[in-house]
């Protein structure tokens, strides 16, 4: 199968069960919403070793606000509940909490409940306020600026992590061109992120190393550098390898990532683009297989 | 299927307590067994077939036209359905309500929403006093549900008030939100004396500054409020009209008390009020 010239393997992307919630974060301005969502999905790109997966989904109107005002969607992905409760009381608590103008609301209409402002609200000090309306219920805390209003609980609902597919070009910059042209087109897809930096890892990784102490290692088969050294998955013309990693509250989102993902990275003259991928284990680890040439039939 | 209605047929008759005339207490009943249905009647019982015209067939919707001043108890204990109510009610309407609509096309009289839990209460018109107040021995007042006034209310609307919102579009008279626990109280008139008074959570919204300053608050400045931008989009699903006028709260003086009860109520005064 090739798209504009580009050969799609004929493999899967092998993603596994997550939990996940979206956050709705508002403030007075874009400039101020930015600045707490970045700061709230900051050193959250693998469970690996952040504790959780969290992104942008996207940006949101003031009309499709709870309050009114700008506001962005946050995804956040972890292994388990306990794990999603731990990081979002963390991540909202330092990061949104402590944003001038904040304010902190569920995105979600369906799933179990964990708690958001309810364990935050007594950095209030007997001061803070509830306001019940309907099944909802709001905290207000007082802070220095005037109030932190913050949803009780948000919540929780099964989720897939670790859809992906690697984009393979003559060289660097073909790979880079690819993989922006990519996440543009991928941004637009709702219930989606891709969470590492600018959306793009480089460093794709394997399970395990020669390290004991190490539960992932460089994906060797696929580092340009090695194709002499190991039996590489690169012929002798690839360069470069960047690799698109994609979390989603369903598959069917996923896929759709995928398939805008892939035919942007295909677009164009002169593209640099060689191949199109997907890192998988053989389909003993994950029970999500995204199956490249399916996707983009 | 047509929606259940009750016409009054004499309307001299007074002391009638319609408490068992809800829609799930009439679900199921046939033609026959409702027209033999027992009301107390000033202290007597009588036939609701003897009382009342009777039209239509599905009690999900009951509609009770020609009452009054002495037609009390109305939707007691509601828990669902809907009743439509054309003329006046007298007290208690909607005692101890859990859910369901009910509306008023006219007044009410004492006690309205007592003991509310839940649902959705409106009067086109005036209530008396006690709204959203107290059932006899109770602790607590209504602690649930949405309860909207368009005229006046009487004295100690909201009384040890728990839950819920209430909403007056007129004016409200002396101890409003009297000893309330929780919840929220819109006036979009003026209120009378004593407002707050022992209150210990919750908020008072005033379109207006009550005449005297409540001793027990203190002022604590000017500000906006992100919360009622929730409860506007809250309120605009039952009265879209009030919810604009919240508008008028963009910037509220915040007064928080009662001082002697912990002060983590609040009064908040409309900016331009």
């Amino acid at each position: 199968m090739k798209i504009n010239g580009v050969t799609i393997d004929n493999t899967f992307a092998e993603a596994f069960p997550m939990k996940a919630t979206r956050i709705i974060v508002t403030a007075r301005n874009e400039t101020w919403v930015e600045h707490a969502v970045r700061a709230m999905t900051g050193f959250a790109t693998s469970v690996i070793a952040c504790g959780c997966e969290a992104g942008i989904e996207r940006r949101l109107k003031s009309s499709e606000t709870p309050d009114g005002r700008p506001g962005a969607a946050v995804l956040l992905f972890t292994m388990s509940n306990k794990e999603l409760i731990k990081q979002v009381q963390n991540r909202v608590g330092q990061c949104v909490l402590t944003s001038p103008t904040s304010a902190c609301f569920a995105g979600l209409e369906q799933g179990d409940p964990i708690p958001l402002g309810k364990n935050l609200r007594f950095f209030g000090d007997g001061w803070q306020l509830s306001k019940k309306l309907g099944a909802k219920r709001y905290w207000r805390v007082p802070v220095m600026d005037g109030e932190f209003v913050c949803e009780e609980n948000t919540r929780v609902v099964k989720a897939i992590g670790g859809g992906n597919f690697l984009i393979l070009a003559t060289d660097q910059d073909s790979a880079l061109a690819a993989s922006e042209r990519a996440i543009v087109a991928m941004q637009k897809v709702a219930g989606v992120i891709m969470p590492f930096p600018g959306g793009v890892v480089r460093s794709g990784s394997k399970v395990g190393s020669k390290y004991k102490t190490l539960p992932a290692s460089t994906n060797h088969l696929f580092c340009p550098t090695l194709k002499g050294a190991v039996r590489s998955e690169l012929s002798a013309d690839v360069g470069a390898v960047l690799e698109i990693v994609i979390d989603g509250l369903d598959a069917e989102s996923i896929s759709e990532a995928t398939r805008v993902g892939v035919l942007a990275a295909c677009r164009g003259r002169k593209h640099g683009v060689l191949r199109i991928s997907a890192g998988n284990y053989g389909g003993n680890l994950g029970p999500f297989h995204f199956k490249l040439r399916t996707i983009l039939k | 299927m047509s929606a259940l209605t009750l016409v009054l047929k004499d309307k001299s008759a007074t002391s009638l307590d319609l408490s068992a005339l809800t829609p799930a207490a009439l679900s199921g009943l046939k033609p026959t067994a409702l027209r033999r249905l027992r009301i107390p009647a000033g202290g007597r019982q009588a036939a609701l077939g003897d009382l009342f015209e009777i039209s239509g067939d599905d009690p999900r919707t009951l509609r009770l036209h020609g009452l009054h001043g002495g037609c009390h108890r109305v939707g007691h204990g509601m828990r669902e359905g809907r009743i439509e109510v054309k003329g006046s009610v007298g007290d208690e309407l909607g005692r101890e309500m859990r859910g369901g609509e009910l509306r008023v096309s006219s007044d009410a009289g004492a006690g309205a929403g007592m003991g509310m839990r839940g649902g959705f209460i409106q009067v086109n018109g005036s209530a008396s006093d006690a709204l959203g107040g107290l059932t006899p021995g109770a602790t607590r007042g209504m602690n649930g549900g949405v309860l909207i006034v368009t005229g006046n209310v009487g004295a100690r609307c909201g009384e040890r008030m728990r839950r819920g919102l209430v909403v007056v579009g007129g004016d409200a008279g002396d101890y409003l939100g009297d000893r309330m626990l929780a919840g929220t109280i819109l006036v979009l008139g003026r209120c009378g004396a004593h407002v707050g008074f022992g209150m210990r959570r919750g908020s008072l919204l005033l379109a207006q500054a009550p005449a005297s300053a409540a001793p027990n608050y203190r002022d604590c400045g000017e500000f906006e409020f992100g919360v009622l931008t929730l409860l506007k989009d809250y309120l605009a699903g039952f009265h879209p009209a009030y919810a604009k006028r919240l508008a008028a709260f963009s910037r509220a003086r915040r007064w928080c008390g009662d001082m002697l009860y912990g002060g983590t109520g609040e009064i908040l005064v409309a900016a331009d009020g």
